[in-house]
């Protein structure tokens, strides 16, 4: 198959994401997601510089860590359009191919067919490298309390 | 990527009131925090239907240190196989498996997030020998007076991060040996085996260089080097194996010359041999066949040909698969194809035939590479019919193909063979 390309449009000038990891899923309340709208959680860190995460009754601590596996790419698909120079390229070789077709289609005849005929509509752009990690891997604490919302 | 989103005015925003109330029934000190809190959104809310397109566009990618500098470097990289082939992905010249690691934990990606330095106005204290959970335990359990927080609130700020996507999933990235024997079974289709003989090819079974690369699962390093490995030629802008018999007459006649033009092995002289041979070998084959089995002397602009690959394109051509020959014969009747000065050695004719000392008529039956099973165990079985005992350079050409990036011809020997050394050398023999 055609290859399909991964591209750093903006080389050595990366931007850096950090991923949070958090047991579970991350659930909320449905009615609080209308009330609230887009809003997840606080994340705050306190002076020894470890994360914490509040997301809606739930307090989570965490910690700051190096990827062990050096880190992730984010890439995003996008469409990408057949410029000319390529098509003309392409037919010119299936011309090459089909001139000197003839009637018998194996297996590796139809799909090498394919493979040459099918070019990639999209290609994966990098958004940004992640190397860093917030890692909540403890039970969530319950936030316990009897007061009225304050808002 | 934005700094800041942006938000319609009917939407929530975290503020301070709300978030020193939630402070306040967390029961965290706030003291204890750095002077800018972070509040985190959904970008979209089709972000949160994992079903949406928009939410499969954006993938994570585990990288290793070297898939991490190229893309760093804006190096492109590519995810490549045939149609029935599993996908791998390419650097400039390494392969890599691609594998879907399912999480079950959650993988919340946020763009431009600051870390924990960046939000403090003083420099972080070192934690008391890692144990985080005991401070905030304390500063807890400390924690009793409420309001007189409200007048010394340390969070000055309050910065508005959407989040990306949370993902459950990503692709796991694992170096792998290319599989570049397909190259080598494609090409065998169409043999070339002399003008003549054209006629007979199946045309459609043709590949075009790029055509062959791109269904091949290798980086580009590694389909130029199978390339040589295997002798590839373009002929007819196609790219095409030669029969080896046709292989053996080409290069015959080119070494002919040698004894013809009483040349000294390092004196062949390439214009020479390519128009000495015009009219009989197409000009793109002989060339390119001078080309893999010659080599510039750099002193003098002269060839001298490889003693190895003319000795093996020989040996080859004599020794057919299953036949069995004296040694003594077939060593003459090689050395007799060979221009002078030449040598026929036993090394040479590893991955080509196997050499029998031990009976009482030492022997070599042909046993090629290429046409033994390509799955280990079933090799490995016929390896020992073959022949009981081996050395590891004896072996080695027929076991090649199974090595990985981690696992070597002698890891793959410890595993599937026994060992035992007899006068002082090391033989493996059959596990069972």
């Amino acid at each position: 198959m055609p290859a399909i390309i991964i591209k750093n449009p903006t080389p050595n000038k990366l931007d850096e994401y950090v991923m949070l990891e958090i047991q579970g899923d991350l659930e909320l309340r449905s009615d609080k997601m209308i009330s609230d709208g887009r809003f997840i959680g606080d994340l705050l860190y306190n002076k020894y510089g470890n994360p914490i995460l509040i997301v809606g009754h739930h307090i989570l601590f965490g910690k700051e860590k190096k990827l062990d596996n050096n880190g992730f790419a984010v890439i995003k698909k996008v469409s990408i359009a057949d410029d000319e120079d390529e098509k003309k390229r392409r037919f010119d070789e299936t011309i090459i191919n089909e001139t000197v077709a003839n009637a018998s289609i194996s297996v590796l005849d139809s799909t090498i067919n394919v493979e040459n005929r099918t070019k990639p509509q999209v290609e994966y752009q990098v958004l940004a490298v992640i190397k860093k990690k917030l890692v909540f891997n403890q039970r969530p604490r319950p936030i316990i309390s009897n007061l009225p919302k304050s808002n | 990527m934005s700094q800041q989103m942006e938000f319609d005015s009917k939407e929530y925003l975290r503020n301070f009131e709300d978030l020193k109330s939630i402070i306040r029934h967390a029961k965290i000190d706030q003291k204890s925090c750095t002077e800018i809190a972070q509040a985190l959104y959904f970008k979209e809310y089709e972000d949160l239907l994992s079903t949406s397109v928009a939410a499969s566009d954006y993938k994570l990618l585990e990288l290793n240190d070297d898939l991490m500098k190229e893309i760093e470097a804006g190096n492109i990289l590519t995810f490549k196989g045939g149609l029935n082939d599993k996908v791998c992905l390419c650097t400039r010249n390494k392969t890599y498996e691609i594998k879907n690691a399912e999480q079950s934990n959650s993988l919340v990606i946020v763009p431009d997030l600051l870390l924990a330095e960046k939000t403090s106005t003083s420099p972080l204290k070192s934690p008391v020998s890692g144990e985080i959970n005991k401070s905030l335990d304390k500063s807890l359990e400390n924690e009793d007076e409420e309001g007189s927080q409200e007048s010394n609130f340390t969070i000055q700020e309050i910065l508005h991060k959407p989040i990306l996507r949370v993902f459950y999933n990503y692709l796991e990235a694992r170096e792998i040996k290319p599989n570049v024997k397909k190259i080598q079974e494609i090409l065998q289709l169409t043999l070339y085996n002399g003008p003549e003989n054209e006629h007979l090819i199946e045309k459609k079974h043709l590949f075009t260089r790029r055509q062959l690369f791109e269904t091949s699962q290798c980086s580009a390093a590694e389909f130029d080097e199978q390339l040589i490995n295997i002798r590839a030629i373009k002929i007819d802008g196609f790219l095409r194996l030669l029969d080896l018999g046709y292989e053996f007459r080409v290069v015959t006649f080119m070494t002919n010359l040698i004894n013809e033009n009483s040349w000294q092995l390092n004196e062949v002289d390439k214009e020479i041999t390519l128009n000495a041979v015009e009219g009989i070998i197409p000009l793109e084959i002989a060339s390119a066949i001078f080309d893999y089995y010659a080599v510039e002397v750099s002193a003098t602009g002269k060839y001298s040909y490889s003693e190895e690959m003319v000795c093996k394109i020989i040996a080859q051509n004599v020794l057919q698969e299953g036949l069995k020959f004296h040694l003594d014969e077939f060593m003459e009747t090689c050395q007799g194809g060979l221009p002078e000065g030449m040598r026929m050695n036993e090394t040479y004719l590893y991955g080509i035939g196997v050499i029998d000392k031990d009976s009482a008529m030492p022997s070599i039956s042909g046993l090629f590479e290429e046409n033994l099973p390509m799955n280990l165990l079933d090799r490995l079985k016929r390896l020992f019919q073959t022949k009981d005992r081996w050395t590891m350079p004896e072996i080695s050409p027929y076991l090649k193909v199974f090595t990985t990036p981690k696992l070597g011809i002698s890891a793959l020997l410890a595993k599937h063979t026994r060992s035992l050394t007899d006068g002082g050398i090391r033989y493996y023999v059959s596990k069972h």
